[in-house]
């Protein structure tokens, strides 16, 4: 049982958990190829976003991310601040 | 990240139609004289007016906003030091704000200059309601004959 459960546990995807990072940070992976994702509504996304950002608003994310992004590259997420 | 408004307030560059009109820190002029703290006044008054100018921010080292003098603290006792003579902890302005809402604001609250801090209160400029002023008119001068050209055509 303990066997089949550790390689159950090796073949299931590495799964890489969010963490909130410095805009310093941002601009140092940005410059290494991640992609940048601004999850606000539309009409604020064209009023003002990072530079290179595009739009998945937030109830779109799960449905488009998947044909949007590209899993080998990081993915920033941003919203309008922290909270 | 912590978010657009983080971005925003760092002054760092955006794309978007907000992008394209004039904010404060676009205007906000970047050579206004600094000084310390610990210097003393008839000093800096000496090589902030040779420089042209009515006001100097004082800063630290890291360039954090501390004090305001306009003209009326420049011509105070010149042996005071600057953290004696300034108006510490001015009203702060972001970079993002539209020129447009600066200068109305600016008017309405007769402010002659105010210092455009990022979020970190850092120092991008002074910005002066003249300057404000100014770039505001125009927006609306040449928002005014674009409609004008618009109906004739």
């Amino acid at each position: 049982m303990r066997r089949q459960i550790q390689e159950e546990e090796e073949e299931a995807p590495r799964v890489v958990r969010p963490r909130e990072i410095h805009r310093d940070e941002v601009r140092r992976l940005l410059q290494d190829g991640a992609q940048l994702v601004e999850v606000l509504p539309a009409k604020e996304y064209e009023e003002d976003h990072l530079p290179g950002a595009i739009n998945l608003p937030l109830r779109r994310l799960e449905t488009d991310a998947r044909q949007i992004l590209d899993p080998a590259r990081p993915v920033i997420v941003y919203c309008w601040d922290s909270a | 990240m912590e978010g657009k408004l983080d971005w925003l307030g760092a002054g760092l560059p955006t794309e978007g139609t907000n992008s394209e009109r004039p904010r404060a820190g676009d205007v906000a002029r970047k050579d206004v004289p600094t000084c310390f703290l610990n210097e003393r006044l008839g000093d800096v008054r000496g090589w902030v007016r040779a420089g042209g100018w009515n006001a100097c921010v004082a800063v630290n080292e890291e360039r954090v906003v501390l004090g305001l003098l306009r003209a009326k603290e420049l011509d105070a006792d010149p042996d005071l030091r600057i953290e004696e003579a300034m108006r510490p902890g001015p009203s702060t302005f972001r970079p993002f704000v539209a020129i447009e809402e600066m200068a109305q604001l600016m008017i309405d609250h007769d402010v002659e200059s105010s210092p455009i801090t990022t979020s970190d209160g850092r120092l991008v400029g002074l910005l002066t309601v003249q300057d404000a002023a100014r770039v505001a008119l125009e927006l609306r001068e040449a928002g005014d004959s674009s409609g004008q050209k618009e109906e004739q055509t």
